[in-house]
């Protein structure tokens, strides 16, 4: 005999005339974006830490000893990579800068907002920011919050998937990293999400509810996949792990741009760094590189 | 699940406080789990030494186990441990105590062509023209309460498995070995423990029960507690006649007349005890075994075929990586994995752990609930490990998935009820929704629901066992849409009546597929 559940308790549950049919069943596969030679592994136990009072010298240093077969780290590989390597390995030994970069301005075509509303585009993997531009924008100088200004036509190409040196990449919404649509989450792509999301969201530590399900956070990650074992193993004693953000104070009308970093234990995800800090990128040598070396 | 009789339970309260009273000067307590509940269960084997004891824990001991096994029908425990540890003294105390000398009885198998049978005790063998002839002697399958069969690894397997089994043939003739239970038509079986010595090396002429044997009984690994005891254990013997002074107390406190046969059926008829588990607990028992005893990656592969049947893709995966190995280096020390019969024993150890729990706070209660199932299901695959292996690899797989499934079950957006399963809500929200708007409201809900779970995993733990809530729910999609037209009426029935409706629809049709059987039986009930 079944035992009925009173109605009240799944209520929730129940479809009503009207509302949306759930999504298809068939999950979007995005393209995978370019497949270099790179694994967790290989990172982990191979990467090399970058250091440079200078940051785009920070960065091409990082990109000179990867080569174009191997890879800079960015946010979702630092996070998985930290995920996976026990307390003593070298990423969880100091702050990185990541091959991440948050970018924010006006969606003027409304292709992920209500035109006219600004987005965030968080670029995994290289974006905008390749060192000569991160020069170039020091030398025009950076916004009041120490961030690169991007041109118009530089944002609306974002928007469109096509980056400077005209190569396109695939932009994500919020939900393909939701459900594990993105098949490289270590590779190159960007995550479009509404500014008033990001903005309405704690610059601070953040416990691991709250974290888990911090859009910024999924904006920044690229997969889920690793996000709890990397929650739990950076936690302080108070179960507290950081995202922080300059989103409340920037104007979104100045489009521009900032590398995230990755902050030492605890502190967590980092967009509120300057552009013109020092630089410290994890370059990863393509695998049978690394072997031999 | 909560036994409602206040009588049974004044009964067992008088029957087990009398048996501890009267053993306490007989049977050291040997220490042998301990269930520690929290958001997660922890299970910790004992081995004999007992620890301080804490908030949420409970610790069992071997007495506990023997005694609440009297309980329960068909739940046959082994203990295999190394010569002189007390694995016949405590059973003999206990079948001694509630039986008396006549009322048990104990039986040493041996090898070779001389050797004792199982059968023996139920059986009368007398020369006829100078032939030997053996016959069951029906008196004696009703003479005994309890059996304990020692070196059951020396005997003959088909005669020791019919024993258990309850049920004899000998000569054409069966033998039923139980007792009545009075005022009813219903019989209570015979309580059987049994003992071996490790097939090992300083054991030679034992072997190892084959798998058929292991799996009619719940084998325990008989701590030695001597060390923890030491010479506390020298006061206990067995002191006058315990079968005299236990039913004294009995009857003293709970003013029952009659001898053990009257009064022992009634005291420990299992049917007193529900059967059931509720639906949280067994979505857990289906969902976690094909992580914890089986390769957890074929059950994902498995679940995602069924999936994929049902044009759904899995929006997770569970990939060979570290993790996958560890659950697999573990499962390396299985013999074999779960069967069919072991569904029961973990059903019945859950409650069984349930009852000591009962007996521990003095409720006397059975409530078995997702802890003791996890547990039971700890103990169960410890017990299939090849002799020599450690203890304890296999129960943190099981901890894995309590929490694997624990994470799911408490997902907020689904807020799935507690005591219930997370299909069993999508199920019966639907046929909510079915009845207030059709059968189109009843497919969206139940579509709602399998989106709503399609969702990426953060372990292997929470990959398997959401690949098997999904493909149970496409399972139930399926069925739905081959039986559009039942389903269309069970839903026009008002309230209960439509899921009444809708599990006759299942019953009528559930044979036209054995996965309808195998995913929807437990939905349903």
């Amino acid at each position: 005999m079944t035992r009925i559940i009173p109605y009240e308790l799944i209520k929730h549950l129940e479809w009503t005339p009207g509302q949306d049919l759930p999504e298809e069943k068939t999950p979007r596969q995005l393209v995978p974006s370019e497949q270099k030679d790179f694994n967790l592994d290989n990172l982990v136990n191979n990467g090399q830490a970058f250091y440079d009072g200078d940051l785009p010298t920070a960065l091409r240093n990082a990109y000179a000893h990867a080569t174009e077969e191997g890879v800079v780290a960015s946010m979702p590989s630092l996070i998985a990579g930290k995920a996976q390597a026990d307390k003593e390995n070298y990423l969880w030994e100091n702050w990185f800068t990541v091959l991440s970069e948050e970018d924010v301005g006006i969606d003027r075509e409304g292709k992920f907002a209500s035109r006219g509303e600004p987005v965030i585009v968080t670029v995994h993997g290289g974006g905008i920011l390749t060192p000569d531009r991160i020069q170039q924008a020091y030398d025009e100088g950076l916004t009041d919050y120490r961030a690169a200004k991007f041109t118009d036509e530089e944002f609306g190409n974002l928007l469109n998937g096509t980056l400077p040196d005209e190569e396109n990449i695939e932009l994500c919404h919020l939900d393909d990293v939701r459900l594990g649509r993105i098949s490289n989450p270590f590779g190159k792509y960007g995550v479009v999400m509404d500014f008033e999301e990001g903005k309405a969201t704690k610059s601070g530590y953040h416990k691991k509810d709250g974290f888990m399900k911090n859009p910024l956070v999924h904006a920044r990650v690229g997969t889920l996949e690793h996000l709890e074992p990397y929650f739990d193993k950076a936690k302080d004693s108070e179960g507290d792990v950081g995202n922080y953000h300059r989103l409340q104070e920037i104007d979104p009308n100045q489009q521009q741009g900032r590398l995230l970093f990755l902050n030492y234990d605890c502190g967590g995800l980092n967009g509120n760094d300057d552009l013109d800090f020092d630089g410290r990128f994890v370059g990863v040598a393509p695998e049978a590189r690394s072997a031999r070396e | 699940m909560t036994s409602e009789n206040p009588d049974q339970r004044e009964m067992r309260k008088h029957f087990i406080e009398s048996l501890y009273g009267t053993l306490d000067e007989v049977v050291s307590p040997t220490p042998y789990l301990e269930i520690t509940n929290g958001d997660n269960v922890d299970v910790k084997f004992l081995n004999g030494r007992g620890r301080l004891p804490s908030k949420n824990s409970t610790e069992v001991n071997i007495l506990d186990i023997d005694t609440a096994s009297l309980f329960f029908d068909d739940f046959h425990i082994l203990y295999e441990g190394v010569t002189g540890v007390g694995k016949t003294y405590t059973s003999d105390a206990l079948f001694d105590a509630v039986f008396g000398p006549d009322g048990h009885y104990p039986l040493r198998l041996s090898g070779g062509v001389l050797g004792s049978s199982a059968l023996e005790p139920f059986t009368t063998t007398t020369l006829e023209n100078g032939i030997p002839k053996t016959r069951i002697d029906h008196e004696k399958c009703q003479k005994y309460g309890a059996l304990f069969i020692d070196e059951i690894n020396c005997g003959d397997q088909n005669e020791i498995f019919q024993v258990v089994d309850g049920k004899i043939h000998v000569n054409g003739d069966t033998g039923y070995l139980r007792i009545p239970i009075p005022e009813t038509d219903r019989y209570k079986s015979l309580a059987v423990i049994a003992a071996m010595n490790p097939a090992d090396a300083q054991h030679s002429h034992a072997q190892e029960l084959t798998i058929a044997g292991e799996n009619r009984f719940l084998k325990f690994k008989f701590p030695n507690g001597v060390s923890e005891a030491g010479s506390s254990q020298l006061e206990k013997r067995l002191l006058g006649d315990l079968h005299e002074q236990f039913w004294k107390r009995f009857k003293e406190s709970s003013e029952m007349e009659g001898t053990w046969k009257d009064v022992y059926p009634l005291v420990t008829d299992p049917e007193q005890f529900p059967a059931n588990l509720d639906g949280e607990t067994r979505e857990f028992i289906d969902t976690a075994i094909g992580y914890v005893g089986y390769d957890p990656k074929e059950t994902f592969e498995r679940n995602k075929d069924l999936m994929n049947q049902g044009d759904v893709e899995p929006r997770f995966s569970l990939r060979d990586d570290n993790d996958y190995g560890k659950i697999r280096e573990s499962q390396g020390k299985l013999k074999h994995g779960f069967v069919r019969r072991d569904l029961k024993k973990i059903r019945d150890l859950s409650r069984l752990l349930g009852f000591i729990r009962g007996i521990k706070d003095k409720s006397y209660n059975v409530s078995a609930g997702l802890n003791d199932v996890a547990a039971s299901m700890g103990v169960i695959l410890e017990s299939k490990t090849i002799t020599g292996t450690d203890h304890g690899s296999l129960m943190a797989l099981v901890n894995d998935a309590r929490k694997a499934y624990n994470e799911l079950h408490n997902d907020e957006s689904m807020r799935t009820p507690e005591g219930y399963g997370m299909r069993q809500a999508v199920w019966q929200a639907a046929v909510y929704a079915g009845q207030k708007h059709g059968y189109d409201a009843y497919m969206n809900t139940l579509k709602q629901g399998i989106a709503g779970f399609n969702t990426q995993t953060s372990s292997p733990g929470q990959a398997t066992i959401k690949s098997r809530v999904l493909a149970d729910l496409v399972a139930l999609e399926h069925f739905s849409k081959e039986y559009e037209d039942d389903v269309k009426t069970a839903l026009k029935e008002k309230g209960e009546n439509s899921f009444k409706a809708f599990e006759e629809v299942y019953d009528s049709n559930k044979g036209s597929g054995s996965v309808y059987e195998h995913r929807l039986g437990s939905i349903m009930r």
